[in-house]
């Protein structure tokens, strides 16, 4: 066996062992962190108040006002006039044309006087049952009509409550919307009330003003998205430089002020004027 | 976010870092590789020349294989053989002094274990550096990482937790390298320190035994 032979084959093996060995380790670490590491939870940024600005409108529901009972309508009976019954299907039978005098006379009499009775009872009969047929259909039709002007009444009523609670309806919404501006109103007043908080214990109110309450300084800041103050400046001086300063430095110090996001920052918080006075 | 990402998405000092740190674990591994198997060889071819050694063989034989094998013969042998070679070339002088004559076989002997033992211990010194050192190598890297990334900090006025720890999980994994150099790197000197010892003991008592073998040979 040649020593020199064998030495650079164990080199070549070392060397690939080496490799070898680091391989494996790269992959337990790819491995092992990325199975630790399914999913990616994102940080979220919260600011928290101690009590809710009651700006979340509270009621979203419209007031359950109790529905009073849509004023009964009057009873706008249209007045039809009642169908007139149909006049009665004149069927009556004809009367028996006169049967021709025969020589049996008596006989015949008799039967004419016979069936003259019967038909008279017939015809008697049949005006009764008539007469009930009608009253029967005029009692029906008294009825329809009745249930129809019913169901008309009622149809009246269901469309004066649907008025009504559509009314009822409009003005819930325009409350709600009411409320909702005050409910918008109230809460970009928390946030300045909050901004106004944070800034107020940060003015180092210099001896000259401390409590004038005519030293009032306004200052029109403008805020970039997320509360950084992206500048200050002094509308309306206080008539003490001093205390201008003050302010302007303390809003600077107070930054990242606690503003609202989107729409309503735009419309309220990018340019902001606020006044403060030297007095608590 | 996997440990790629954190190494791609580093910046450039500690990439070099950890590059620095990727090869001095690649060459600590091979040397280690390599000395397990040298070790592993010497303490082989040791104990196969002790057993020949004291086996009883004629000293001129063992000489002789010794001197047509010397490729392939291990530290103890070539011990052997330089030794046995200076004492039969002196003992032929006439008048030799046997103090001298030891002295001279003696040193010979010395000289072939030091280079033995020098072979031997070579490329431990690089594990040893490896070990102590490329722990603060990592440390550098990630303290250069964190530095970094707290600097980024400044510009951001409201700083989070997700603003910081990408930059500190990239700076941390310099130091993970580091360690991962190092604790092998110390593990395999201490044991391969002990072997070498362990061996060079070895060589020592049969240098002195030897020595006694032949000093009893000159009367």
């Amino acid at each position: 066996m040649n020593a020199a032979a064998a030495h650079s084959r164990e080199q070549t093996l070392a060397g690939g062992l080496a490799f070898a060995v680091h391989v494996l380790l790269l992959i337990m670490l790819v491995f092992g962190v990325s199975w630790q590491h399914k999913q990616v939870d994102n940080a979220v940024v919260v600011d928290l108040w101690r009590d809710l600005p009651a700006a979340a409108p509270p009621k979203v529901e419209p007031p359950p006002v109790a529905k009073p009972e849509p004023p009964p309508p009057a009873p706008k009976v249209e007045v039809k006039p009642p169908p007139r019954p149909e006049p009665a299907p004149k069927s009556l039978p004809k009367p028996e044309p006169v049967p021709k005098p025969d020589i049996a006379l008596k006989e015949k009499l008799e039967k004419e006087r016979k069936l003259k009775e019967q038909q008279e009872a017939e015809a008697k009969k049949l005006a009764a049952e008539l007469e009930k047929k009608k009253r029967a259909e005029a009692d029906a039709l008294k009825k329809k009509q009745a249930t129809e002007t019913e169901v008309l009444k009622k149809k009246q009523a269901a469309d004066a409550a649907a008025k009504s609670l559509a009314a009822e309806e409009q003005k819930a919404r325009d409350a709600l919307a009411a409320q909702q501006a005050a409910a918008a109103q109230n809460e970009i007043d928390k946030y300045m009330s909050g901004i106004r908080n944070k800034v107020k214990p940060l003015v180092r109110v210099p001896p000259g003003v401390q409590g004038n309450p005519k030293a009032e300084v306004e200052v029109e800041v403008t805020l970039l998205p997320g509360g950084d103050v992206l500048d200050v400046r002094i509308s309306k001086s206080s008539g003490n430089a001093a205390y201008d300063a003050a302010v302007e430095s303390a809003i600077r110090k107070a930054q990242p002020l606690v503003v609202p996001t989107g729409e309503p920052f735009q419309r309220y918080f990018r340019r902001l004027t606020m006044a403060f006075r030297p007095v608590q | 976010m996997s440990v790629l990402s954190l190494i791609t998405g580093a910046s450039v000092p500690v990439q070099l870092v950890m590059l620095i740190l990727l090869l001095s674990s690649l060459f600590s591994w091979y040397y280690i590789f390599l000395k397990v198997f040298t070790l592993r060889r010497a303490d082989r071819q040791t104990a196969e020349f002790e057993r020949q050694f004291w086996s009883g063989a004629d000293l001129k034989d063992l000489f002789q294989r010794a001197v047509n094998a010397r490729d392939s013969a291990g530290s103890l042998e070539r011990i052997f053989e330089s030794g046995f070679r200076e004492f039969t070339k002196h003992r032929r002088e006439p008048g030799v002094d046997v103090a001298a004559l030891m002295d001279s076989t003696r040193r010979a002997m010395r000289a072939t274990y030091q280079r033995e033992m020098d072979k031997l211990e070579s490329s431990l010194s690089f594990l040893a550096s490896v070990g102590s050192v490329s722990p603060y190598i990592g440390l550098l890297g990630t303290v250069w990482g964190i530095m970094n990334s707290f600097r980024g900090l400044a510009n951001v006025a409201q700083a989070t937790l997700s603003h910081v720890a990408p930059g500190i999980a990239e700076a941390l994994i310099a130091t993970a390298i580091g360690l991962f150099a190092a604790i092998p790197a110390v593990l395999a000197y201490n044991r391969f320190a002990g072997d070498v010892n362990r061996l060079a003991i070895r060589f020592d008592s049969f240098t002195e035994e030897f020595s006694n073998i032949l000093q009893r040979q000159v009367h």
